[in-house]
């Protein structure tokens, strides 16, 4: 890092990305990335739960004040569920979160709920770089003081 | 008396000289103790707190986040020994444990998030007319926010806002609804003293800079910090109760008769002194009041305080105040409460239905009562 600030005078933004990702579906789908050697940004941090419906609103909100510029909850497609319908819950509660960000004011275009499957490796690193590329756009999170 | 494992040791002297002695005052009638809401259901022990504090100066965690701070032990005290402040104090200086709180800590959470995240108030979205130039503003609070974080399917929270506006342009105003960020009620009082300086800040300045006269609320804790903690000079602050009451003559109310039930939320009765008003305003609409058994500065609080601690003794003081509330008028009754935070706690316990209790009891907010049964002349 050190010596890219050296060589190239123009420092890029990189973001802090915390994404839950559930256990069968899209850490399986991360993992087969890695294993098929597709690229993806290195700014994503992977925070393994059992389930997507495990993520309490509270983790994301937290996740933001604790300095991550952009969080994803990463869960299996609707039907598809390890727990039958974890993932439902996941998105009822997680929908309710983005409409209590509204009243609150805050950027929705940090937060993304995406579905990855154990077999959708391509998919995962795709949706990583957009999403990354997504958050960079936006900026450094801002702490309003 | 179960002496709770690790105490947490107290060091710190109390930061006022006036508490100190105050506590000091403290004969050991345990009249606290007897009054206690939380006694009734669990170990908690008032007297036995100031008892380890003025000797040791030890008090733990358990005891600190079990307390209501509902005012009930110094409402009956001889000395008039401010418990709940001293635990504030307490809760300030050794602070309080995340997991304490209720509901995964989220309101705590999304507290500190408005200061850290955001420049502006909530954004609120409701039906009525609305005046931005108005010198009359209303302010709903955080009940929006409970709508999407508290699971209850048949308990609306942004109704008890919509039904306000509606009752506050009966009478043919037209309100500036005021997009203030929370009132810091629960963070003054769970001791988080940088999260309720950045709130008043923030909220005291918009208020003086929108130019109004009368700021009008629903929630008994918005009322009790603008009013009391917030130093707000010329402008008026009234509890929706107070400004219908004023403003009644303007109304037309429904003739049939209805009986219900009325409880004084701590906020409200206890600390701001307000008992009339309320039911001033709810007989004015033709119900005639059943009081509870326990009522007026004797009221037993709802069960939880500032999202602190939502367990089994909480749940006990919650139905024992649906119980109280069917005996007085019968189950198909109606108990309206004067607090968005009353209306919450106990409607989240009503909605546990069978097995936990059978309760048919309807709890309802003040402003939703008076919407129901009122329209403009």
């Amino acid at each position: 890092m050190t010596q890219a600030e050296t060589t190239t005078s123009i420092k890029v933004f990189e973001p802090t990305i915390i994404v839950f990702a559930c256990n069968w579906c899209s850490y399986a789908g991360a993992d087969l990335a890695g294993v098929s050697r597709l690229k993806y940004p290195s700014n994503i941090r992977i925070v393994r739960v059992m389930c997507s419906g495990r993520v309490d609103p509270a983790f994301v909100m937290k996740a933001f004040l604790k300095g991550a510029d952009g969080v994803m909850v990463a869960g299996c497609h609707p039907g598809d569920c390890h727990y039958l319908e974890g993932n439902l819950r996941a998105k009822e509660r997680i929908d309710k979160m983005v409409e209590a960000m509204k009243i609150l004011g805050f950027e929705k275009d940090r937060f993304r709920l995406e579905w990855i499957s154990a077999s959708e490796g391509k998919r995962f690193a795709q949706i990583m770089t957009e999403f990354t590329e997504q958050v960079r756009t936006l900026g450094p999170i801002k702490k309003s003081e | 008396m179960v002496i709770s494992e690790s105490p947490v040791k107290y060091e710190l002297d109390v930061k006022s000289d006036e508490l100190k002695s105050m506590l000091q005052a403290c004969y050991q009638c345990s009249s606290c103790t007897s009054a206690c809401p939380v006694r009734r259901f669990s170990k908690f022990n008032p007297r036995k707190i100031i008892h380890n504090y003025i000797f040791d100066f030890q008090v733990t965690e358990d005891e600190l986040t079990a307390c209501l701070t509902c005012g009930l032990c110094l409402e009956v005290c001889p000395q008039k020994v401010d418990f709940p402040e001293f635990i504030r104090l307490s809760r300030e200086q050794l602070g309080v444990d995340e997991d304490k709180f209720a509901h995964h800590n989220i309101f705590n959470i999304m507290q500190v998030f408005m200061n850290e995240m955001t420049d502006s108030g909530m954004k609120f979205d409701y039906e009525g007319e609305i005046d931005p130039e108005s010198s009359i503003a209303y302010f709903p609070g955080c009940i929006d926010l409970y709508d999407k974080f508290l699971d209850l399917k048949e308990t609306s929270f942004h109704q008890i806002g919509q039904s306000a506006i509606n009752v506050i342009n009966k009478t043919g105003i037209k309100p500036n609804l005021l997009s203030l960020k929370c009132c810091g009620h629960d963070a003054y009082w769970t001791g988080d003293m940088d999260a309720y300086d950045q709130v008043r800040e923030y909220n005291t300045k918009v208020i003086k800079e929108s130019g109004i006269s009368t700021l009008v609320v629903s929630c008994a804790e918005c009322y009790y910090s603008f009013e009391d903690l917030y130093d707000l000079d010329k402008v008026k602050v009234q509890h929706i109760s107070q400004f219908i009451e004023e403003r009644q003559d303007k109304l037309q109310f429904k003739e049939e008769a209805t009986t219900l039930t009325y409880h004084d939320p701590c906020r409200l009765g206890r600390f701001m002194n307000e008992y009339d008003s309320p039911r001033n305003v709810l007989e004015a609409t033709g119900a005639s009041i059943k009081e509870l058994s326990s009522n007026k500065q004797f009221t037993k609080c709802c069960g939880v305080s500032a999202w602190l601690r939502c367990d089994d003794a909480s749940r006990a003081i919650m139905l024992r105040k649906l119980e109280e509330a069917t005996q007085a008028v019968g189950e198909e009754g109606t108990l309206g409460v004067a607090c968005s935070k009353c209306y919450a706690h106990l409607n989240c316990v009503l909605e546990d239905k069978k097995p936990q209790h059978n309760f048919k009891i309807k709890v309802k907010e003040l402003g939703m009562i008076v919407d129901e049964r009122s329209s403009s002349k």
